[in-house]
């Protein structure tokens, strides 16, 4: 059965439907879900919810377009609200700060540092860092790889606040990944805001 | 890294995290069944649709029986005058919903389309104040104040209103976009936009003058904008002579209070 298919029967009230769109997309859904709240169990809670909540709306989905896209962004829509209530999902603790890495620099990483599952931990730790919205942001463009006009529509923001957020959060990132300054140079950032309520980089 | 090597290392954390055998329809068919037997009908919850037209008939009566409440005060006088004079420079949509906006349909530009600079984005904000004036024809206000958490990330002109916009970052994410636009008739403000029907428009002094604050933002969805009463976006609307001027910050509610922005506003030169 195909996605057209699937909710053809979904409309008709066949749960069948819906087992089909679960198998065709919870894997893209999961992973998105996951990146953003940093938490497995929850981003299956998160999903599961709406699938079922798709699957009770189904008849206010214009068939015509593709679910996929109309269904990730119920699931980003609720994995930024959960994230947010945790505001983030790890702590840099004082071990750990040592092992940050310039990632973010323009220049290409050697591959082999790339294919490093400690390169992989460092971005993780760092994704946690940002607030929700940001890391987001960064999971729509550098994961689903969608373009700006999608991920405005995702993030319920017109295009100019979404390019802000993935503005802010790759600067964010890129601090966040950079090794530790001089303290003159780090030390001068004016301002609290965001960045300091949820921890900063130091 | 760059940013295809950031895309790399994003699949491998997500494969990681969330290996392939992921199956999530036994766990949702268990709900579902749950569901099922909490129901009336006793059938699973796609079915539910019987309860959600019920309840979406409900809601249309009710909106209705609103409609026509305010159609009927509106048809008086009194009313009409309470209309015109509860907001000035915020209009208020008639519900929190607006049906789906024609720039919504416009499709996806490909990879190939050169974008054009958006005045509206801060990241294409490349110009000094004085440039902006140069270009607009009026006199670009300032703010002498600032909250500390603030700093002056670049300005652009719209020159087809004319809208001139000074953008002011907050640390690390989002900031504050001062909005100035000469007009002399009422409906040429692109400045008194719309607010939700539930939004709480609060009026203001700003010096001698007499503003409005809200809080909210029209979320976008695919049935079209939908209004959300939401204190990371912060609005104060104000008019200085023939010139229509708005204070936006979006970000972090305590990061920068009502209060604050009524100061920059009176802080303008």
């Amino acid at each position: 059965m195909d996605e057209k298919q699937a909710i053809a029967r979904l409309k008709r009230g066949d749960p069948g439907g819906l087992e089909t769109l679960v198998q065709l997309y919870q894997l893209r859904a999961l992973r998105t879900a996951c990146l953003i709240v940093g938490d497995r169990a929850q981003a299956e809670d998160i999903v599961q919810s709406a699938f079922i909540r798709a699957g009770e709306k189904i008849d206010q989905f214009d068939s015509r377009r593709p679910f996929e896209p109309w269904f990730l962004r119920s699931v980003v829509h609720d994995a930024i609200k959960a994230a947010d209530r945790q505001k983030r999902f790890t702590s840099l603790d004082a071990h750990e700060e040592g092992e940050v890495l310039d990632l973010l620099d323009p220049a290409p990483l050697p591959e082999e540092l790339v294919e490093a599952k400690e390169t992989w931990q460092a971005v993780w730790r760092a994704l946690g860092q940002l607030p929700a919205r940001q890391r987001a942001a960064i999971v729509l463009r550098y994961y689903l790889e969608m373009p700006e006009s999608e991920m405005a529509a995702a993030l319920h923001g017109p295009t100019g606040t979404v390019k802000w957020w993935l503005h802010a959060a790759r600067q964010r990132l890129e601090k966040l990944l950079r090794p530790e300054r001089a303290p003159e140079e780090s030390a001068g950032a004016p301002g609290a805001g965001e960045a300091q309520k949820s921890g900063g980089q130091r | 890294m760059n940013e295809k090597q950031l895309m790399r290392v994003m699949v491998h954390l997500a494969e990681e995290r969330v290996p392939a055998d992921a199956d999530l329809w036994p766990a949702i068919r268990a709900r579902l069944e749950t569901s099922k037997a909490q129901t009336p009908k006793g059938d699973l919850s796609m079915n539910a649709k019987t309860n959600h037209r019920r309840g979406l008939r409900l809601a249309a009566t009710i909106a209705l029986a609103l409609l026509a409440g305010v159609g009927l005060l509106l048809a008086t006088p009194q009313g009409r005058v309470w209309a015109q004079g509860v907001l000035q420079f915020f209009t208020r949509a008639e519900s929190d919903t607006l049906p789906v906006q024609s720039w919504q349909l416009t499709p996806i530009p490909t990879a190939e389309t050169t974008p054009t600079p958006d005045p509206a984005s801060i990241l294409d904000a490349g110009l000094t104040v004085a440039a902006v004036e140069q270009q607009a024809g009026f006199d670009v206000l300032e703010p002498t104040w600032l909250p500390t958490v603030l700093s002056f990330a670049g300005a652009s002109l719209e020159p087809e209103h004319p809208i001139a916009r000074i953008f002011y970052r907050l640390e690390d994410t989002n900031g504050l976009v001062l909005r100035e636009q000469p007009f002399t008739r009422t409906e040429d403000c692109q400045l008194c936009g719309e607010v939700g029907a539930s939004a709480a428009v609060e009026t203001v002094k700003i010096g001698d003058a007499t503003g409005e604050y809200a809080e909210g933002v029209w979320s976008l969805t695919d049935s079209g904008p939908v209004w959300q009463n939401d204190p990371y976006l912060k609005t104060l609307r104000w008019q200085s002579g023939d010139v229509a001027l708005e204070l936006q910050f979006m970000g972090p509610p305590d990061a920068v209070t009502k209060e604050d922005l009524i100061a920059v506003a009176e802080s303008l030169k």
